[in-house]
């Protein structure tokens, strides 16, 4: 059922992403013709520039990982965005990445730290698997400290239980 | 028949005191032992003046010896006279209402900002002769009766503070155990609608006259008090990683003292002064680490591939007692600084976490899953048996008075965090902090005088 919801919800996601590229890209004017990436004008776009588009949709197709309770176990639902930012991230060596470990209120603060470091460290895991180096990689476990939603409800806790990839 | 139970044991306490030296001892652990709290009044003192005290000092202290759970304060309205010197007790009626001891005092103000508190702590089935307050009802002239008095000049801005200072007398005359009442807490308020949302307070033990020691926009945990209650090991992300810094709050001076890569948390200070336990994960995963303050250097203390964490001394600094889940799920273990020899100590329940040894080493409050929720408990240590103190079910931190009697814990209250009381016999509980944002991460300071 949960996982219903959350496939539906990355699915939207990922076509509303899709949208915006497109109308970005139709927007613009110069840079395409609103049927995706142009290769010439991608060509004249300076590396700078397409590694920040890419960045940008990277962010869009997700940058938040969630997790069962008590789990750090990274649900196969998320193994294509981390792909997608792992094969990035290989491919920018000079590029550097903050997972940011969160867990939900209940249990102890400080036993929390300790799980949302191991969050942070299973997304670090995959993405090294894709080639990224550890040196581009820093884990910071916020525990409980920073919830995502205030609530003290299982809906706020599953919204407090993540992983967040911040460039 | 309460009064005969009283009289029966007050008459038994007194057996045994002649038998022994100590006789006031003897006699009030009886009382304590038995499983009643003890039964106390605290007259209004009577105000001599004209700029009446901001603070009313009976409350105060009624309050404070009531939220041990070991005393039972009479209201205002059951008591049967107002008495402000031990020479105005009327023994029979208070006999008869049942109370075993009295605090009476006054307030004479001496000139502007300046006043003299007197108070007497009266033992109402008096030391000798409770048989013949029985037999005469007649008065018993002070001396006897009065177990202690005393005399002192303080300013208008020191009542609540005299008031906690009086509470210590009459908890130490009472039950042998120094009183935890002159104490202070640390505490995290957060408020996310301020810039610097999170912010570390300093405050009396129940919460009056806070002050402000620190403000961050990123989170602050985990503090702990030096064991000289001059300073404050805790952890700040303030530069967007964790950090353990040392704050003396007086002089308002900080130092980071860890910021390697990964967790630096979870700080506690050994009972000497001269070492921090804290965790790091610098090397792979969160274990503890022994940090000797003079030199800075490390000493590691776990070294499993499971998280460690906090780590909290023995009243006597030899043995470190921990959070681990080598085993799986959290449980609380021991480890003996001197030899390594590691046990399990919990065994009951798929959660236990967050230990802190009592004075005496023989109890270990701590937090304890239950199928209710997450609660704050106290372990026997010799027979493991848990006992839940709490009737909430998102506790957590627990944090004990210096000598045992409370704890102070953070839980959820609505939307908001709070910070509760319990006393640690589990017969008293209330709310301590509420209202602005969240509050968290409580530490209880040590004595500090």
């Amino acid at each position: 059922m949960k996982l219903i919801t959350l496939v539906t919800a990355l699915v939207l996601s990922l076509s509303m992403a899709a949208c915006t590229t497109t109308k970005t890209n139709t927007g613009s004017g110069t840079e395409g013709t609103g049927s995706g990436i142009d290769a010439n004008a991608a060509s004249q776009m300076s590396a700078a520039e397409a590694q920040a588009e890419e960045l940008r949709r990277l962010r869009e197709q997700g940058k938040i990982v969630y997790f069962d309770f008590d789990s750090n176990v990274i649900r196969p639902e998320y193994n294509e965005i981390l792909a997608n930012h792992g094969q990035f991230l290989a491919q920018h060596p000079e590029q550097k990445i903050v997972i940011n470990g969160h867990t939900d209120e209940r249990g102890s603060p400080e036993y929390n730290i300790g799980l949302g470091e191991r969050r942070a460290k299973a997304v670090a895991t995959i993405l090294m698997s894709h080639g990224v180096q550890p040196s581009q990689i820093e884990t910071v476990s916020y525990g409980e400290e920073r919830p995502a939603d205030a609530g003290h409800s299982e809906e706020s806790w599953a919204q407090n239980r993540r992983a967040e990839l911040m460039y | 028949m309460i009064l005969r139970n009283l009289i029966g044991l007050v008459g038994f306490g007194l057996t045994l005191a002649f038998s022994t030296a100590t006789f006031a001892e003897s006699k009030f652990v009886i009382r304590g032992a038995a499983d009643n709290a003890i039964p106390v009044a605290v007259a209004p003192f009577r105000f001599n003046g004209m700029q009446v005290p901001s603070e009313n000092l009976a409350r105060v202290i009624g309050d404070d010896l009531r939220r041990t759970g070991q005393f039972t304060p009479k209201a205002d309205a059951e008591m049967p006279q107002a008495p402000s010197t031990a020479a105005e007790v009327d023994y029979g009626r208070w006999r008869q209402a049942a109370v075993d001891y009295l605090v009476v005092g006054q307030v004479n103000e001496l000139g502007p900002d300046q006043y003299e508190v007197r108070f007497e702590l009266v033992d109402v089935f008096g030391r000798q002769g409770g048989a013949g307050l029985l037999q005469g009802g007649q008065l018993m002239t002070g001396g006897t009766n009065v177990l202690e008095a005393r005399v002192a000049r303080i300013g208008g801005d020191a009542f609540r503070r005299y008031a906690h200072q009086i509470s210590d007398v009459v908890y130490e005359k009472l039950t042998g155990v120094r009183g935890a009442f002159s104490t202070r807490l640390a505490y995290v308020q957060v408020e996310m609608n301020l810039r610097d949302a999170y912010q570390l307070f300093v405050a009396d033990y129940d919460g009056s006259n806070p002050q402000r020691v620190r403000a961050s926009r990123m989170p602050i945990m985990s503090p702990s008090w030096s064991p000289d209650g001059q300073k404050l090991a805790y952890v700040t992300f303030e530069n967007r990683r964790s950090e353990v810094v040392i704050h003396s709050i007086y002089q308002n001076q900080r130092q980071v003292v860890a910021n390697f890569k990964g967790i630096n948390g979870a700080p506690e200070w050994s009972p000497d002064g001269r070492s921090l336990a804290l965790v790091l994960s610098k090397d792979g995963n969160p274990d503890i680490y022994l940090m000797d303050l003079a030199s800075r250097s490390l000493r590691r203390v776990t070294n499993t591939p499971a998280i460690e964490t906090e780590p909290s001394f023995s009243p006597d600094g030899q043995t470190l007692y921990f959070t681990s889940d080598r085993g799986g799920r959290p449980q609380v273990y021991s480890t003996s600084l001197a030899s390594g020899a590691t046990q399990r100590v919990t065994f009951t329940g798929i959660y236990n976490a967050s230990p802190s040894l009592s004075r005496d080493g023989k109890k270990m409050v701590l937090l304890h899953r239950d199928n209710t929720g997450f609660k704050i408990a106290s372990q026997d240590l010799a027979s493991g048996q848990i006992s839940v103190l709490t009737e909430t079910s998102l506790d957590e931190s627990p944090t004990v008075a210096p000598n045992g009697s409370m704890v102070i814990h953070a839980t959820s209250l609505g939307r908001n965090r709070i910070l509760n009381l319990v006393s640690a016999n589990g017969r008293y509980r209330s709310k301590l902090l509420f209202g602005r944002g969240d509050l968290r991460s409580p530490a209880w300071s040590p004595f500090l005088n």
